[in-house]
């Protein structure tokens, strides 16, 4: 394990934060000209930090796959996984973990067509 | 004819290779037959040198009871995690670094209103009135509990959204005598997910339900006790950031009874 590595792996041994209150997720598909997919996961207003994992499956209309981006395990206030540049509509599927202190491990599964606009 | 043989032969095999290789994409976000959708293989990986092993997560929805053994925590986590359990059995409390308890007060404070577009959309409410449209589910109430006596600090929507709607809430007031009190909850029964709990730290209950009482507390004298329990429906959580730090076993008799009280009254 590189040193980059131990240090994320302790940080994450013994900073995960306090609780899972108020943590939220969504999925955002063909914004901003339609071409910005994403998923995310996140602790606002309070921002405050979690153990946090998030995957984002964005598949085109009418293909038979498309390509996942993620945000790595970390602890953070907002867990990011999107791109763009997608220039086809897209279906994004999310995929958010997140962990309570460690006492419990939450998994979300989120899904959107559209941008999901009353959430920024 | 053997042209167009030849051709047909190349679009099946792209077909045949695209149906492979997108699978993996799929299945990775995917609800199929029930069975919920793993991580990728990047992602178990990645997370297994940090102490997670994301092949343990549920296959299937809702919640799901392990032992430490048998949870995704592995290595250095579950070690640190067995100490913290042995250590709240045994004195009540577990020592924790500072920056692993939250000033629960000073989160109020972040992001002001109308300076982002958090406050453009009014994220924070100060009456359950007020974010009940927000929702897609009635909170839990308070009514007839000691949160009931004093006006609440601040609600904010979490969990996810759909239609503008959310699965969760967060609610908060500033107890006399007891402290500062955040309750969170959110549906999980209907909008989907799994949660996995780690058996060793069912210490308590709340109305029969499996609950983990702990109190965190740091060198500096930072404590929160907390209670959190999930019922068939919906995962709670009860913060305590205490007026008396040192009443630890007055205030985890004070969070639980609480717990035990909410919902009573509709």
């Amino acid at each position: 394990m590189s040193i980059g590595k131990y240090v994320l792996a302790l940080a994450a041994a013994t900073a995960c934060m306090d609780a899972s209150a108020g943590i939220s997720w969504l999925s955002r598909a063909n914004c901003v000209a339609g071409v910005v997919n994403e998923s995310v996961t996140y602790d606002r207003p309070a921002l405050a930090s979690h153990y946090m994992y998030t995957e984002s499956d964005h598949v085109g209309l009418g293909s038979f796959g498309g390509h996942i981006v993620s945000a790595p395990w970390n602890v953070t206030w907002r867990s990011y996984a999107g791109d763009l540049g997608d220039v086809e509509r897209n279906t994004v599927r999310g995929l958010h973990i997140f962990g309570d202190d460690m006492a419990h491990l939450t998994t979300r599964y989120t899904s959107a067509t559209d941008c999901n606009l009353a959430e920024w | 004819m053997s042209t167009l043989r030849k051709s047909f032969s190349v679009l099946s095999a792209a077909i045949a290779i695209a149906l492979v290789t997108s699978r993996a994409g799929v299945l990775s976000a995917q609800d199929r037959g029930g069975e919920l959708p793993r991580p990728s293989s990047s992602a178990v990986a990645e997370a297994q040198a940090e102490g997670l092993d994301l092949r343990r997560l549920p296959v299937t929805r809702g919640l799901h009871i392990v032992s430490l053994d048998d949870s995704p925590f592995v290595g250095a986590m579950a070690l640190q995690m067995r100490g913290e359990i042995a250590e709240q059995a045994k004195t009540g409390t577990y020592m924790v670094e500072k920056a692993k308890i939250p000033d629960l007060r000073a989160a109020m404070n972040t992001v002001k209103p109308a300076r982002t577009m958090s406050g453009l959309l009014n994220k924070r409410f100060h009456s359950l009135a007020d974010i009940r449209p927000h929702l897609q589910y009635a909170p839990i109430s308070v009514e007839g509990t000691v949160l009931d006596s004093q006006p609440m600090v601040e609600a904010t929507t979490a969990g996810g959204v759909t239609d503008g709607r959310w699965s969760g809430v967060t609610r908060s007031w500033d107890i006399a005598g007891l402290g500062f009190v955040q309750l969170d909850e959110s549906e999980y029964r209907e909008t989907g997910g799994s949660i996995t709990l780690v058996k060793e730290w069912l210490n308590s209950d709340v109305n029969g339900t499996p609950a983990t009482l702990k109190t965190m507390r740091s060198a500096d004298g930072a404590t929160l006790v907390s209670i959190s329990w999930v019922t068939e429906s919906t995962d709670y959580r009860l913060n305590l950031q205490p007026v008396h730090a040192d009443a630890v076993e007055a205030n985890q008799r004070a969070l639980r009874d609480l717990a035990t009280k909410l919902g009573r009254r509709t």
